[in-house]
Parts: C-alpha cells; structure tokens; sequence
C-alpha cells in the first residue's frame, strides 16, 4: 500500500539526526572562529599591546570605539555563546525537531531556525551585561590594582550561586529537556520563538554565574571558556552533573576564600 | 508526504496520585510509579486528508519507578482505538499517538515507550459539564469530576502537556478501574484526574 511504504521510509528518515549535526557544526564553526581569532576585535586595532585574553580588555576596546566597538563585541560575544552553548543543547534541539514530523520541510527549517536563531540573539543580549558594567567600573583597572579581590569575590559570588536552590532550579530545566518539552511546547513559528526564549531564560539562570567568573578572569580567554563549557556541558547532562555543579561551588568557595586571604596579606 | 494534524476536544485522565498529580512539575508520583488512563473524544479533527472528528481514543500508560518524565524512566503503553473508526481513521491515531506524526507524542515516544500494544475497542465516552464518564470495552471504567477549592472555583493547572493552552482543571476520580492483559491492572478510584478541553498538533 502506499501510504505504508511512504510511511516506513519516513521511519527511516528520521534516523538521520540532522539537527544535531547542523547544531554541531555551527558550535565547531563558532569555536574555530574564536580560536582561530577570525573574529574582528571590537576596537580594530591588533598591534595594540592590550591582549584580548586579558580580564576587561574586550570590553574597554567596545566601550571606546562607540556604537561600533559595541556592536563588534555582542558580535564576538554571540559567537562565544554559540559555542559554548549549542553542543550541551542539542538534546533539546533534537527533540524539538522531533515534534515537527510530518511538517514540510520549509515549515521544519523555518520552525527549527526560529528555535535555534532566538536561542543564540537571548544569549548574545547577556553581553550587554558585561559591557555595562565595564562602563560603570572598568574591570582592566581593578584587575591590575586589586586582582586578589576581584577573583577571590567572583569566585566566592559563584560559589555561593551554585550551591543556592535557584541554580538547581533552572539546571532541573535544562537537565530534562523532555521534561522542558512537554511542560513548554508550543506549535508555529512563533510558538519556536517563545519555548526557545523560556529555555534560554532557564540556561542563563543556570550558567549566569560561570560566566560572570570568566568575564572576571577575561571574557576572550579560550583556556577558561573551554573548562567553563566542559564544565556546563556536564552539568546539563551527564547524571552526575547536580553533584558536579556542588562540587564546583565548594571548589570555587574554597578558592574564594585563599585568594581574598592571600590578597589580604 | 508530510501531514499536518490538528486535534480537539475533551480530555480526561486519572491517576494513583493524590489531588493534584505531581508529574507536571517534574517530582515523583506517589508510590514511585504511574499508573493512568488517560481518554479523548476528539471533536474536529484531521490528519492530512483523513478527518477525525467525532473518534475516540483512550491510551494506558504504566512506568517504571521514578519521575515520569526522567529520560531513563521506561514507559508500557496500550493506545485503545474506538472501533467505529474507519481504517484510515484508527491509522491516523495509532501514527499520532504512537509519536509518528510529530507532535508532543514523537519526542514521548523516542525518549519513552518501551512497548506498545493497540487494541480496537468500543468506546462510550461523555461529558456533562465539569463530569466525565468513560468506558472503553472491558478495559477502562473511568468516571471523574472537577476539584472544587475556594469560592466554589475549579482549580486549574498550568503548564500541562496535552494541550495547547497548556492549561487543564484539576479533578478527582470516583471510578478509575484499569484491566488489560494482566499487565495493566490497577484501581485507582477517588485519586488524581486531570480534565477540561484540550488542542494538540504537530507545527
């Protein structure tokens, strides 16, 4: 009968996890462009003596070459988030996916973009954050005069979010993606816009603090942004990760402490 | 050739768990497993060409310990197909609730059902208002009402699954009796029931 050949092929079609590779070639694209240092710098100039690596020096460079700079460094920052967020995202993204069968697949791409697209634009936008505050206090200056204070309070800020009950909270989410699914779909375009939205709120809630620590420690450092994305991949999905997140918190309460205490001296 | 499918209608479930069933926020049922009937009468209804409007559909679902929704917790499911379908109707519904058509029901099935079983059956499905009462064959014998709280309200419960709006009222069950192939047998009477409309589709 027809409709059951259609019907098997269709079956074996969906054994191909197309989204998962596309999700993951866009992280390796992301992170070659972050290593490879492809990405324009937000103040231009490369023969500067300022290392990008260096904690405040991305933000200072935006900050100074105005609504380009700024521009540039939400760019660079979106790339970094895309790299650092997609590959422990493709559970979901698979899933998601998973609900569109039997969409065509114009209906699909355009659902899966939306869900993808709005995923990244909500992670980008935390850049502003760092650019705000740099505005405010410039993080280059009080990394060189008082670095001890500035590393030793982020890490014991980190520490204690991630043993508070709002981090398990969100992890909860992010770590049961069926679970986020079920409790958060929605059909149509928009309805990829909203859910992708919500799941975004829910991963900044749940990595926020990680990433305030490498903004600290310098928000282009590629050593730091590789730990934190192994970090956070594994928290989001290996069935130790609630204890991994503890772990992390007592780690970073204790180095808190002897850094703020060796600065003290 | 791809199908969209959109459903709605009346729904009704009940559980072993107390008023309200803890599943929807993710915590574990009482007695750590879940045992439901869940039912459908849907109203309008089509999947590509094939017009569902009027079909009834009632569904049994049993867990492994834990929380249902956990991706390691195994699912044993039984889709029980109202046998005034015609043929391309009862194709329809096993395609859309055994999760091959997308929807809600496709990441279920593929994180979920560990085995599935499809059994055509008489259904006799009603709606009073805030009551339901189901029989289908000698399966399930399920009849339930709204939770009334303060000020005479039906509570309601959001986020829910199975239905668009993401939104059902809370109910208690005064018969929820379950028998099926001695996998499947429980009564859970006077427990959990979740009911109201409810709207599903795949895009």
């Amino acid at each position: 009968m027809e409709t059951d050949d259609s019907f098997r092929e269709r079956i074996t079609r969906r054994r191909v996890p197309i989204v998962a590779l596309v999700a993951y070639v866009i992280a390796l694209g992301a992170w070659t462009a972050v290593v490879g240092r492809w990405l324009p710098m937000p103040g231009g100039a490369t023969d500067a003596p300022m290392q990008p690596s260096e904690p405040g020096v991305p933000e200072a460079m935006a900050l100074s070459n105005g609504p380009s700079g700024i521009a540039l460094y939400l760019f660079m920052w979106g790339v970094m988030m895309i790299a650092m967020m997609y590959p422990s995202s493709v559970p979901l993204f698979r899933l998601y996916a998973e609900t569109l069968a039997g969409t065509t697949t114009a209906g699909k791409a355009a659902r899966v973009g939306a869900f993808l697209g709005t995923y990244a634009l909500v992670w980008t936008l935390t850049g502003v954050v760092p650019l705000a505050l740099n505005a405010l206090v410039p993080i280059a200056g009080l990394a060189n005069d008082h670095g001890g204070f500035l590393m030793g309070g982020s890490l014991l800020l980190l520490s204690v979010y991630q043993l508070s009950p709002y981090k398990y909270r969100c992890l909860r989410y992010c770590r049961s993606p069926l679970g986020f699914l079920m409790t958060h779909h929605r059909p149509g375009v928009r309805g990829a816009v909203r859910m992708s939205g919500e799941f975004a709120v829910f991963c900044i809630g749940c990595c926020w603090a990680l990433f305030a620590f490498m903004v600290i420690v310098g928000s282009m450092n590629i050593i730091w942004m590789a730990l934190i994305a192994v970090a956070l991949s594994l928290e989001r999905t290996v069935t130790w990760g609630e204890q991994l997140a503890r772990v992390i918190g007592l780690l970073a309460g204790i180095t808190g402490c002897t850094v703020v205490a060796l600065s003290v001296i | 050739m791809p199908r969209e499918w959109t459903i709605k209608g009346d729904y009704v479930e009940a559980c072993n768990c107390d008023v309200a069933c803890q599943c929807v926020w993710l915590e574990p049922p009482d007695d750590d497993v879940c045992e439901v009937s869940l039912a459908w009468h849907i109203e309008e209804g089509r999947y590509g060409d094939v017009d569902l409007s009027g079909v009834d559909v009632g569904m049994l679902i049993s867990t492994e310990e834990g929380v249902m929704f956990d991706t390691e917790t195994e699912w044993d499911v039984v889709l029980l197909v109202d046998e005034t379908a015609d043929d391309d109707q009862r194709e329809a519904v096993e395609d859309i609730y055994l999760g091959r058509a997308g929807g809600i029901w496709a990441p279920v099935a593929d994180t979920h059902v560990r085995s599935a079983d499809v059994a055509t059956v008489p259904i006799d499905y009603s709606r009073d208002g805030m009551d339901f009462s189901v029989d289908i064959g000698d399966v399930i014998e399920m009849d339930a009402s709204a939770a009334v709280g303060f000020n005479e309200e039906v509570g309601t419960i959001s986020p829910h699954p199975l239905t668009q709006s993401h939104e059902v009222q809370t109910g208690k069950s005064t018969t929820a009796a379950v028998s099926y192939d001695d996998r499947f047998e429980w009564d859970v009477s006077g427990n959990n029931a979740y009911l109201g409309d409810f709207e599903l589709a795949n895009s």
